[in-house]
């Protein structure tokens, strides 16, 4: 266990450092020196010249890669021209954002979509089954961000139930130093956790009832039955624990559906969290930004399957026998 | 909308629906047939999939008027959904239904183009890795990990944003290129299970060269699972492009798909929302048609359910 | 007004953490209100002379005094009309040498006394190569600045001219000399101060959060009077269209300009807010670069050719985009102006909408379609160019859409480069475009802002598309020269203007009328035309009529 354990830490690793070198080359063939900024009017020479020296952009391109991972090692992740300030603040300010955002719409995704999932499974071919069935399906094949604009428009912009974007009221919380703040910061959040959890939802229901329909059919779930034990029991007990199963690996491919919906979920409402500060770098070409984002999304892709994949052989000792491969 | 234009958008309804009955008289023949259409959103969801390419196909006859006109752009711009402009004008004084329909062209080719390129590729790789086993297996597949470690919206924006303008097909084929990964995974277990079959083994003993054995014996038997995976696949790469027009990197303007209507459309969405609106339902029932479809298909061509 | 949300959950959380909560007590009094303004945009740095953005001139303009101001009138002759700021008066000792009397109660607010050494200091600071300030050029005909004791500062001028008073006043303001003279000269645009900056004005400054906000609080010790509003907030939004949104959702209290028509409607309808017209100081244009893109030593393979251009400008209607775009809120310009210019004169010849003498034009230069694909071409070259456009303003992508078609129906064939607004800043400067489409937030007076970007002056600056003709740059300079005679300089200018129409260096497109909004618990609001936040200092909220945001104590 504990080699195979050893095994995927070291994999996921090695796959970060493929993901950032990756990004590293694809940038630098793209254009000759894409980490000095397009024009050097608007910034300052001194720092200019700490960037090549550091970053070693006067070197040839073997050697800036290596420089570049020494920094990485040290937590220089470079400057960010745009912002005026080291990426790695940047980052950190934003990643705690998009984390509550992903959090918050994982909640309402596993809620919400069990719940349904469940109630149709239950009632299977009823009348409910059928309409949430295709209102689920409807909802999962809608682009995120259209759902967002919808929900701006109607509950922020029409109803006035919601803000209409950003973190927090910069007039009464500007710092998050009160309940009333975090009251303001939950009712900031609402809406693009609903927007990403909604979606992702609907997914979760489809793939929870079919996965518990599944199970119902079984054998031992009859056998159960036969002995006369509650309907209700056997359902819990029994079919919900097996049909959970699956779900843990939706908890790690959750992660990159949430960060890819992030990216444009925190561009509609403006959540100052990852995904815009990459959308925004991108568009600037602000390339260590660029870079540093890369390594933060992918090492968070990585983590979620490392924690889905340790859930799942946790919950299941017959993953464990097996060795490599998969 | 004229009266040449209710015809033809009349006869794309009827073909679909014929398009549909044919299937399904063919269908009821095989097992699988019979399965796929047990799925009551599978039938809807072949009809929606039919009308629309129809209505991609026949975009010039259908729509009114050419997709690049700005009809008035003193008077006729954000008009309301009328019998001239029946699903309104957009900023532009551009007909909505118009742009939808030839947006229909560029939306499903792009989808349809791309996920071509994906699951060539992704068959490519996942048989090899399958088929030789070993370090080839294990080197590819550590590939398929890397490509699946960031999400697919950010490494499409790096590319995209690295080179000033992208052509419609360079933007083709570097979304093929960034979606194989899933598939490679499906071919390769595939062709693992596959590998071990008595043909397979027989083949491979009269010493036919491993090419021909993956292309003749094993991907047939393997299509199962990449045919699902291209139906779901295509809606992907519909929200996918729509993300990106609206993020401004998606087909260039004035080229009408169904994404970049919405980026154009959403800064009047408080006043004319229809120009945003009708592109994103557009969008929704397709994806959603391909998703039926996709899980019907996956129901229907899944061997393990011969014995139930 | 609204319910605020916030109390909802406000009240259930102070029900389960007693004594927690926020008190409703606060600011009361004429001095408390709260203004916030929602910005589509941000500044660069609050420094004011290494920056020409919009958003930077609005936030320090509370933080940094000039001199002297402009007067209600506008007008930018002489020295009748200015208000005193940090110069309590002055006089002219002779006809090129101005004399400066500081204010003896104007202090920075770090507590340091404003000296002349601080006066002669920013004039060096903004004439430096090495800072290589936008305003620059502006100051050119100041030949010193030298202080005569603390409180006395001396200009002297190359020659007499009607602005020479605000030319001293208006482009400088005054930085704080103890604080910044350790700072190197080419480092004034990354330094600290820039981020954190220390002024002399009603407001000071409190905090910046990069991406979201910035916040200001009064100076209730300025020496011109107290300021009645106690807090001003800047809300950075993405872009104009959330911007405007915030504003009708109540989230923010002001907004600048509401640009197009249906936000006017719908803001100027809403019951909470005051509609503000004034008039625009902002022009746009499709500038054409006479120039190789990306190599100023070349001549543009197509725009060098003045005729090419001329036939372009003929074939473009301007008044059917205008109206689409900004309906009656903005006027097709006559030449490369704002509304807010005294010598706006519709009457100044341009070159009309005549789409057959353009197509005449066009054929004439050898321009015809051959290959029947509805695009001209020469050569076996088609008539093609590339139009940069940044993708934050929703008007110009417009345009830019509206535009693409109207060429095309002539023949022409346009592709759009649209690209973040920092992209497009360093493509312009750098010279990497082959057309551009542009606004200016023009000056006050055409003499500062028109020969940085129409003479060769502006090489290097605000020039992009290096047009340079040396009888426009000799009228200019004899418009700008003029004695004070208004006719004379009127004259000049015209003349100037017909004469750069002729060479159509551009397709001038838009002069904007502007609509401000305010929540209608402010009053006293006065709306300077070129500065809208100028006089802010006397906006206020009466007593009665607080709200929670105004009253937080924080």
């Amino acid at each position: 266990m504990i080699v195979w354990v050893v095994r995927r830490v070291a994999a996921s690793i090695a796959i970060v450092w493929a993901v950032v070198t990756l990004t590293f080359f694809v940038i630098h063939a793209a254009r000759g020196s894409p980490f000095l900024p397009e024009s050097s009017q608007s910034v300052d020479p001194e720092t200019i010249a700490r960037i090549t020296n550091q970053f070693g952009l006067d070197r040839p391109l073997w050697v800036q890669y290596v420089l570049y991972l020494r920094n990485l090692a040290t937590g220089n992740l470079g400057e960010s021209f745009a912002l005026r300030r080291p990426v790695a603040d940047a980052l950190a300010d934003a990643i705690p954002n998009t984390f509550v955002l992903a959090l918050a719409a994982l909640l309402i995704d596993f809620a919400v979509g069990l719940a349904l999932g469940i109630y149709q499974a239950v009632r299977e071919r009823s009348v409910g089954d059928i309409v949430l069935g295709n209102i689920a399906l409807f909802v999962n094949s809608m682009p995120t961000f259209w759902l967002g604009l919808v929900l701006l428009l109607v509950f922020a912009q029409r109803l006035h139930a919601f803000p209409v974007g950003g973190l927090s009221d910069p007039v009464l919380c500007p710092r998050l130093d009160s309940a009333a703040c975090l009251g303001d910061f939950v009712w900031h959040l609402t809406l693009p956790a609903l927007t990403l959890g909604l979606v992702g939802a609907a997914g979760t229901a489809r793939f929870q009832r079919a996965a518990m329909l599944e199970v119902i059919r079984q054998e031992y779930v009859r056998t159960a039955r036969a002995k006369g034990l509650q309907e209700r029991r056997v359902l819990l007990v029994h079919a919900l624990r097996n049909a959970l199963l699956p779900l843990i690996t939706l908890v790690g491919l959750a992660f990159p559906f949430l960060l890819t919906g992030a990216v444009l979920v925190e561009t509609v409402y403006a959540w100052p969290g990852m995904g815009q500060l990459a959308v925004r770098a991108i568009l600037q070409r602000d390339y260590y930004v660029v870079t540093g984002a890369a390594l933060v999304t992918s090492t968070m892709v990585v983590l979620g399957n490392l924690i889905a994949d340790l859930l799942y052989a946790v919950a299941d000792p017959r993953i464990r026998v097996r060795g490599a491969g998969a | 909308m004229n009266i040449w234009n209710w015809v033809a958008l009349s006869g794309a309804v009827v073909l679909a629906l014929i398009v549909v009955g044919a299937v399904r008289r063919r269908a009821g023949a095989s097992a699988s047939g019979r399965r796929f259409f047990r799925h009551p959103t599978a039938a809807p969801g072949l009809f929606v999939l039919a009308f629309f390419v129809m209505v991609a196909l026949a975009a010039p006859l259908v729509a009114p008027f050419r997709p690049y006109e700005q009809i008035d752009i003193d008077h006729l711009q954000n008009h309301a959904p009328s019998t001239r402009y029946i699903l309104g004008t957009d900023p532009l004084s551009r007909d909505v239904w118009s742009r939808l329909a030839h947006g229909a062209r560029i939306s499903l080719g792009i989808g349809a183009l791309a996920m071509f390129v994906a699951v060539t590729i992704g068959a490519a790789v996942g048989a090899t890795a399958g088929y030789f086993r070993r370090w080839v297996d294990t080197a590819l597949m550590r590939l398929v990990d890397v490509g699946l470690a960031m999400p697919r919206i950010f490494a499409l924006l790096v590319v995209v944003a690295l080179w000033d303008r992208i052509a419609v097909p360079v933007l083709v084929l570097v979304i093929g290129l960034t979606g194989w990964f899933a598939t490679s995974r499906l071919v390769r277990a595939e062709v693992l299970s596959l590998r071990e079959r008595e043909y397979v083994a027989a083949a491979r003993a009269l010493g036919a060269r491993p090419s021909r054995v993956i292309v003749r014996h094993v991907l047939p038997n393997a299509a199962a699972p990449i045919i699902v995976s291209a139906a779901l696949g295509i809606g992907n790469v519909m929200l996918l492009e729509a993300g990106l027009s609206f993020l401004g990197m998606g087909v260039p303007s004035p080229a009408p798909s169904w994404g970049n209507m919405i980026a154009d459309g959403w800064s009047k969405m408080a006043v004319a929302p229809w120009s945003a609106t009708f592109p994103g339902l557009a969008i929704s029932l397709v994806v959603m048609a391909l998703n039926a479809v996709g899980d019907a298909l996956r129901d229907a061509l899944d061997p393990r359910k011969e014995a139930v | 007004m609204q319910t605020p949300r916030p109390t909802v959950f406000a009240a259930v959380a102070c029900l389960a953490l007693l004594g927690s909560c926020e008190r409703r007590g606060g600011c009361t009094g004429d001095h408390c209100g709260t203004l916030v303004i929602a910005y589509a945009g941000e500044p660069d740095i609050l420094l004011p002379p290494v920056s020409e953005f919009a958003a930077t001139r609005d936030v320090t303009e509370p933080i940094f005094l000039k001199l002297a101001d402009l007067g209600p009138s506008g007008n930018t002759v002489s020295d009748e009309d200015f208000q005193p700021q940090l110069a309590e008066r002055w006089e002219w000792d002779t006809p090129t040498t101005l004399v400066f009397h500081l204010d003896p109660r104007a202090h920075w607010q770090d507590g340091q006394a404003v000296t002349a050494a601080d006066v002669a200091f920013t004039y060096q600071v903004y004439t430096d190569t090495l800072v290589n300030s936008p305003f620059r050029s502006s100051l050119r005909q100041i030949s010193a600045v030298t202080t005569r004791d603390s409180l006395t500062v001396v200009f002297r001028f190359r020659q007499r001219y009607p602005e020479m008073f605000y030319d001293a006043v208006y482009h400088m303001r005054i930085m704080p000399s103890h604080l910044l003279r350790e700072v190197p000269r080419d480092q004034w645009r990354s330094t600290a101060f820039g981020r954190a900056p220390v002024g002399d004005g009603p407001y000071r400054f409190v905090a910046w959060k990069a991406g979201q906000s910035i916040e200001l609080a009064a100076d209730s010790t300025f020496f011109l009077g107290r300021p009645y509003i106690r807090r001003l907030i800047w809300r950075f939004t993405p872009d104009q269209q959330v911007a405007v949104t915030q504003l009708l959702a109540g989230d923010a209290d002001a907004i600048e300009v509401l640009i197009t028509p249906d936000n006017v409607q719908r803001a100027c309808a809403d019951p909470k807010l005051a509609c503000y017209p004034y008039k625009g100081s902002a022009y746009g244009y499709v500038g054409f670069n006479l120039a190789a893109p990306g190599d100023t030593t070349k001549p543009h393979p197509l725009f060098a050719d003045r005729d090419l251009r001329r036939a372009l400008v003929l074939a473009t209607d301007r008044e059917r985009p205008l109206h689409n775009v900004f309906g009656e809120l903005a006027r097709v310009p006559p030449g490369p102006m704002s509304q807010l210019w005294w010598i706006w004169d519709p009457e100044i010849r341009e070159l009309p909408y005549d789409s057959a003498q353009a197509a005449r034009l066009l054929k004439r230069l050898g321009w015809i379609d051959s290959d029947g694909d509805g695009i001209r071409d020469k050569d076996g070259h088609a008539l093609s160019f590339r139009l940069l456009v940044p993708t934050t303003s929703a008007i110009r992508r417009q345009y830019a859409r509206l535009l693409q078609e109207s060429f095309r129906t002539a023949g022409v064939d346009v592709q759009l480069d649209e690209v973040d607004f920092s992209v497009f800043n360093e493509r312009a400067r750098a010279g990497r475009f082959d057309a551009l489409l542009n606004v200016w937030n023009t000056d006050p007076t055409p003499s500062s802002g028109f020969p940085q970007t129409w003479t060769k002056a502006g090489f290097g600056r605000s020039n992009y598309g290096r047009y340079f003709n040396p009888q426009v740059d000799q009228l200019v300079d004899r418009a700008v020269s003029a004695a004070a005679n208004r006719d004379q300089a009127r004259r000049a200018w015209r003349s100037a203007f017909e004469m750069l129409n002729q060479d159509a260096p551009g397709i001038f497109l838009f002069a904007t009328e502007n609509v401000a909004a305010v929540n209608k618990r402010f009053t006293d609001v006065t709306i300077r035309p070129d500065s809208w936040l100028a006089l802010v200092r006397s906006w206020r909220v009466p007593s009665d009529r607080l709200t929670d945001r105004d009253r937080v104590e924080r």
